[in-house]
């Protein structure tokens, strides 16, 4: 496929991000006049502003952390088989949230409960960098993140276990599958922040991942502060899938899907994957979240359940693809 | 007495007809059966409360542990100092029981292993209707051969709600049962059914939830209820569920609603105590 210049293809994705957030917006369990409820009657406004809005904004924002993440992990292990969900980043992040959050510690101040994604997120994304490193083989890597999803979604069953809390069962699910049902404003207002410092992060490292894509040693000639900028990319992942996780569990497969279905059009490029894969997530969780509430507008499925749907299939097709370099 | 509305009159007549028949069955099973003895272990919070209502202390050896907690249980101070069980398989052996009262969702495989091993295991069917109540209290007091007091307290029971129907207004405000997570029950439940006694309609019925669902918060701000009923006694615990009940726009979006914290030790267990919950929300209309 022929490569997209830069701005025709961030257009056409802004242009999608725009329908699927149309579409998400008008999904629910009554039809809204959307332009009438802007400014129209008290009750509708209160719907549109207090639910619907903040619930698609989540989705938007969470879906571009994922998204973004994903494409920044992809570049720097130099793994297409890399993305916050498989290799159990985001597992670590929900962990991390989860003891801040059953152990009363969210309530000491707003950004205690994004602090403990962050951390959870830092730690599984360290981990999976220094376990399976730098040379580590799609294999290795993708086994890596197997154990580490392992251990940290049962940490999250135990954590929740003791956490005295009658509904935990249900809760559970929650934090494996994910949703952006009911959330107000308070999740957006406690995530952006750290999602913004995590986007900053990225945003600057990604001539360095395109150079990075040749090797180390010639990303190093080129001038590069490798482990700066590696460190960067680290910090900026554990901020943006921490911040993301926190306020809306584990969606998994997005940011392993996003930067395959993006990367055809930027010409394999790692630095120029990033920002269209963060409008493509969006795009993507939007879209699930839409469906989510179509399929099932009483008892609301969790999101993670359409996005593995996707998302299932579409990695076994990738394996399928690969199985020469993965054996 | 004056006669109630149309509406609610015919269930009444329902219920007492089905309440002479329970009161038969206690008449008649309460001659068969003489003396007890024997010591009686219960594994479920309302089994618990049906056995600190009906027998005497002496008769218990142990309930299970939420049974002192007055959170959840209607008789805790009955339940001071009782031996507890966990309704594990080998606490209740190690008691030796002569009877063991287990609840329609106590786990299935546990009564199953208990009356393989020999052991008599009465299972008390949870309630729908305040039918099922009076008619839950029966069983338990037959088979603790308590049979008096169970008539006793189930007759009291009727002739408070008898007298409360014989005053009932005209006017049924919409009201809804809101429980963490948006739970909302439907006609079918024993919340239901107070709600129902207490001269309420039910949302969650009205959208045709027979038994009860989860209601998304914009429905509940369409319908505009009259009163709220939020469900939930540990309002002190940290959870995703508990924290949809403290959404903004449920505040925002229901300013003419009144808004009443149920206890759930009156709502969830066929103790009489169900009368008062209806009495309390009869405050609301």
């Amino acid at each position: 496929m022929r490569s997209l210049p830069p701005l025709p293809l961030n257009l056409l994705l802004l242009a999608m991000l725009a329908g699927s957030l149309a579409l998400e917006l008008c999904s629910g369990p009554f039809p809204l006049d959307l332009l009438g409820a802007v400014t129209g009657s008290q009750l509708d406004a209160l719907v549109f502003w207090q639910i619907r809005l903040p619930r698609a904004m989540l989705a938007l924002l969470v879906g571009a952390c994922l998204g973004l993440s994903g494409a920044a992990m992809q570049g720097l292990l130099r793994n297409p088989l890399a993305g916050p969900g498989l290799l159990g980043v985001s597992n670590c992040a929900a962990l991390g949230a989860v003891v801040t959050f059953y152990f009363g510690l969210a309530g000491m101040a707003w950004y205690m409960l994004p602090l403990g994604g962050l951390l959870g997120a830092g730690c599984g994304v360290s981990l999976i960098f220094f376990l399976a490193g730098r040379q580590a083989s799609i294999l290795t890597l993708t086994l890596a993140g197997v154990a580490i999803n392992a251990v940290a979604s049962s940490l999250i069953s135990l954590a929740l276990n003791f956490s005295a809390n009658p509904y935990a069962l249900s809760e559970i699910v929650f934090w494996l599958m994910g949703s952006v049902a009911d959330r107000s404003r308070a999740d957006i207002a406690i995530a952006l922040p750290f999602m913004v410092l995590g986007w900053a992060c990225l945003a600057t490292t990604g001539r360095f991942l395109t150079a990075l894509n040749f090797g180390e040693e010639s990303a190093q000639s080129m001038g590069y502060a490798v482990n700066r900028l590696r460190a960067l990319v680290i910090a900026g992942v554990a901020l943006t899938v921490g911040a993301a996780v926190s306020v809306s569990g584990n969606i998994g497969f997005v940011g392993l899907v996003v930067p395959h279905l993006i990367r055809p059009w930027v010409g394999g490029e790692p630095g120029r994957l990033l920002f269209p894969s963060a409008l493509a997530g969006g795009s993507l969780v939007l879209l699930a979240d839409a469906a989510v509430q179509w399929l099932s507008p009483q008892q609301e499925l969790k999101l993670g359940v359409i996005t593995a749907l996707v998302g299932g299939p579409f990695f076994l097709g990738l394996i399928y693809q690969m199985r020469r370099q993965v054996l | 007495m004056p006669d109630a509305t149309p509406p609610a009159s015919a269930p009444r007549h329902r219920r007492r007809r089905l309440l002479c028949g329970a009161l038969a069955l206690l008449g008649a099973s309460a001659a068969l059966q003489a003396g007890a003895g024997g010591r009686i272990v219960s594994i479920n919070l309302c089994t618990d409360q049906l056995l600190l209502l009906l027998a005497p202390r002496s008769r218990i050896a142990s309930v299970s542990h939420l049974a002192a907690n007055p959170l959840y249980s209607a008789y805790a101070d009955r339940a001071d100092g009782l031996p507890v069980n966990h309704a594990r398989i080998e606490e209740i052996v190690a008691q030796d029981p002569s009877l063991i009262l287990a609840y329609q969702y106590s786990d299935g495989q546990l009564v199953r292993l208990l009356r393989q091993l020999g052991y008599r295991v009465e299972v008390i069917p949870a309630p729908d209707t305040l039918e099922d109540v009076a008619a839950a209290i029966a069983t338990a007091a037959r088979v603790l051969d308590e049979a008096h007091a169970g008539a006793r307290i189930v007759a009291q029971m009727q002739e408070h709600l008898q007298s409360m129907a014989g005053s009932a207004p005209r006017r049924r405000p919409l009201a809804v049962i809101y429980a963490p997570d948006g739970y909302s029950p439907g006609a079918a439940s024993l919340s239901g059914a107070i709600l129902a006694a207490a001269g309420f309609r039910n949302l969650s019925a009205e959208l045709g939830n027979a038994h009860g669902a989860n209601l998304p918060l914009e429905q509940l701000l369409r319908a505009q209820p009259d009163l709220i009923i939020i469900d939930d006694d540990e309002a002190d615990k940290h959870s995703l569920a508990q924290r949809k009940l403290t959404h903004p726009a449920l505040r925002q979006g229901l300013p003419a609603a009144t808004t009443v914290r149920l206890s759930g030790r009156y709502w969830s267990c066929p103790t009489p105590k169900v009368v008062d919950a209806v009495a309390d929300l009869r405050a609301y209309r």
